[in-house]
């Protein structure tokens, strides 16, 4: 029948381009695609055997926790940096949107298959992660872990800050900025977090509130989860100094609400009213810091990540190097006085002193 | 053309929805071969490996079995936009059922057993609530389910605090979540069941072919004598008992439960359905094609990775083909 025959003919027709339209946008963007290296893969443990010089470039995949968020943008320029200096490595930026656990751990299974050279992960949830970690790792691809670890796991090292260490610093340095304003170390006090249960973010709560407790004046509210997302730590902001017009500080634990151009979601208040310290040091957070919204910046030394993980993977692979289990990135502290000098180096990229 | 008699236009109408299916099926496999010839290196091509392709038929097998659901109540020309929430309260539930100290002097098994119960009693609820809110309140389902969406997600973060809960049993997470039976995973093979008894619902049993009469002309189906608002409310149930289906299968392989499971995912879940040959007008669908439909974009966000492609266009490609699939359907409608 015309009718059976047209609809056969449109069908066939649709699939046919919905497949070429699929494939030329999945390929629009697509880089040059090398195939995997030659090397079979490697024996674990990773070391011992004399080194190699691999014959095809090696991909190697930075996964942060999510896509959408400035730090792990820093990150992949980082390794797009060591990529271009060692001449032999592919950089693979992948994860998922949003910060999904469950989306983070299919993109890992998908490189697995891939069949990609080694793998540097920041993990949503160091708990969930283990299982394809470890199948990473027994597949003979070098995983490592930056910024958010998975201890739990068989991943050959972290590249990282003592994240409590971090929580440690942000809370003395919150005591330092009430008595520099003239105030005890007493009053309300919150805490704002990204996604809870992240294990980096925890620690880091854990290292303020062992400070905190230190001083019986002063009264820990809550700690507010953004689930990493900027909209939702400003409107948490707001809500809280509306809450609470004699709140005395704020330690922000990851630089979500700071994302946002200043004042962002201290508008409603003035300059020095409430100590904030925060972490991360982007380019949109200075102006918090010389507008004297907040105190000083913990940096994180983002683009370090991207640049250290590339150079550990190839130093694994070629070299069959050892690391220890954590290899320290340090931090920096960016307050009024030297928030210049900082801006400066960045806008020069002079990451790798 | 032959003038109609009522059993051969059901024959062509059979015939027509085959041809939907087949129109599908084709799109997967046009696309597999793709895959397998751009993704040959080396060692073969790195999608056609039985590791591979078993891994994706997991990542997708939940957005699937959920699909199956979604499909009973769009047949019904309705939509339940809570499927995606109800997965994360009945994960997160049952996740807190998994962990209590009161409770842990109890058999594992009757621990898990009792866990997945309750997950699965928790979707059913949602699904009563949004069948009723059809129903007897008479919302519109895209009003009611929006609303039980976020009800949903506020009750998970209640439940959780909006932490994750881990700390299950070795022995559910082991089986359920990273266990295989005959080397294929257990979610795809849960994927097959419910995809083959939403078939043998839809096209052998009578409540299957209320929901087709529903949705294709509900006052008809009223004078036919049809109980289009039991049939509606049935619809609700399977599909949130689906969404229960699968958060358990997702907490067992992910080995916690979080509010925020699948945020998004209910249009992920209505993509699937709808490029597998659902109608969002109703009364036309199939449970093979929401499987199908599932797949596609199971296979296209994994083939994407597999090229290289900078995550930044998988969303877009994603997009381009729903609209392709609902340009498709309104074209197969003239």
């Amino acid at each position: 029948m015309s009718k059976t025959r047209s609809a056969v003919g449109v069908i066939l027709a649709a699939a046919v381009l919905a497949t070429v339209l699929a494939a030329s946008v999945g390929s629009l963007g697509c880089g040059r695609r090398e195939p995997a290296a030659t090397q079979p893969p490697i024996p674990a443990p990773f070391q011992g055997q004399p080194p190699t010089t691999p014959a095809k470039k090696l991909q190697l995949a930075i996964v942060p926790k999510l896509l959408d968020n400035p730090v792990f943008q820093l990150a992949a320029e980082g390794a797009q940096a060591a990529a271009a200096e060692l001449g032999d490595v592919e950089v693979i930026f992948t994860g998922p949107e949003t910060a999904d656990t469950a989306k983070q751990i299919s993109t890992i299974e998908n490189l697995i298959d891939k069949k990609v050279d080694g793998i540097s992960i920041s993990c949503n949830q160091g708990d969930a992660l283990v299982p394809v970690i470890n199948k990473a790792i027994e597949a003979g691809i070098p995983t490592i872990t930056f910024d958010s670890d998975a201890p739990k796991s068989k991943r050959i090292t972290y590249y990282g800050i003592n994240s409590f260490q971090a929580g440690v610093k942000q809370a003395e340095l919150l005591i330092e900025a009430l008595s520099k304003m003239g105030r005890k170390p007493e009053g309300k006090v919150v805490i704002q977090s990204g996604v809870a249960g992240a294990p980096n973010l925890e620690e880091r709560i854990d290292g303020v509130k062992s400070v905190l407790a230190k001083y019986p004046g002063i009264r820990l509210l809550e700690t507010l989860y953004c689930d990493d997302d900027t909209a939702k730590a400003v409107g948490q902001l707001k809500d809280v100094l509306r809450a609470h017009p004699d709140l005395q500080g704020m330690v922000l634990v990851g630089g979500w609400a700071l994302f946002a151009k200043a004042p962002g979601g201290f508008e409603d208040i003035k300059p020095g009213k409430v100590a904030v310290i925060a972490f991360d040091a982007l380019p949109n957070e200075w102006d918090y810091v010389r507008q004297g919204y907040v105190y000083a910046l913990v940096a994180q030394r983002c683009w370090r990540w991207g640049y250290e993980s590339i150079k550990i993977l190839h130093d694994i692979i070629v070299n069959r190097k050892t690391y220890p289990s954590f290899v320290d990135s340090g931090l920096d502290i960016v307050t009024k006085e030297n928030v210049e000098q900082y801006a400066e180096k960045w806008n020069k990229k002079q990451f790798k002193d | 053309m032959v003038p109609v008699t009522s059993s051969s236009h059901r024959q062509t109408r059979a015939a027509f929805w085959a041809f939907r299916e087949a129109g599908v099926l084709g799109v997967l496999v046009v696309m597999g071969a793709a895959l397998a010839i751009a993704t040959r290196g080396p060692y073969g091509s790195t999608f056609l490996t039985a590791s591979n392709l078993l891994d994706v038929a997991r990542q997708f097998s939940f957005v699937a079995i959920m699909a199956v659901g979604e499909l009973a109540v769009i047949l019904t020309a309705g939509i339940d936009l809570s499927v995606a929430a109800t997965l994360a309260l009945s994960g997160v539930v049952m996740a807190k059922v998994l962990t209590l100290p009161v409770l842990a002097g109890a058999s594992v098994a009757a621990r898990v057993a009792g866990a997945m119960l309750v997950a699965l009693c928790v979707a059913v609820a949602v699904g009563l609530t949004n069948g009723s809110l059809v129903v007897r309140v008479k919302l519109p389902p895209f009003i009611a389910t929006l609303g039980m969406l976020s009800i949903c997600r506020g009750l998970a973060y209640a439940v959780s605090r909006g932490h994750p809960i881990s700390g299950f049993p070795d022995i559910f997470s082991e089986s359920i979540g990273h266990g295989t039976i005959g080397g294929v995973p257990v979610p795809v093979l849960a994927m097959a069941v419910v995809t083959g008894a939403g078939w043998f619902i839809l096209s052998r049993t009578r409540w299957g072919r209320y929901f087709y009469a529903v949705g294709g002309n509900e006052q008809a189906a009223r004078f036919a004598g049809v109980p289009v608002d039991r049939a509606k409310l049935l619809a609700y149930v399977i599909c949130s008992l689906t969404a229960g289906i699968a958060a358990i299968l997702m907490t067992a392989w992910l080995g916690t439960a979080q509010s925020t499971a699948m945020m998004g995912g209910e249009l992920d879940v209505i993509a699937a359905t709808v490029i597998g040959g659902a109608s969002l007008m109703g009364g036309h669908g199939t449970a093979l094609g929401a499987l199908l439909g599932a797949a596609i974009m199971g296979v296209l966000r994994n083939g994407l990775v597999l090229l290289n492609c900078p995550a930044y266009y998988r969303d877009v490609s994603i997009g381009l083909v729903i609209v392709f699939a609902v340009a498709l359907d309104r074209f197969r409608k003239k």
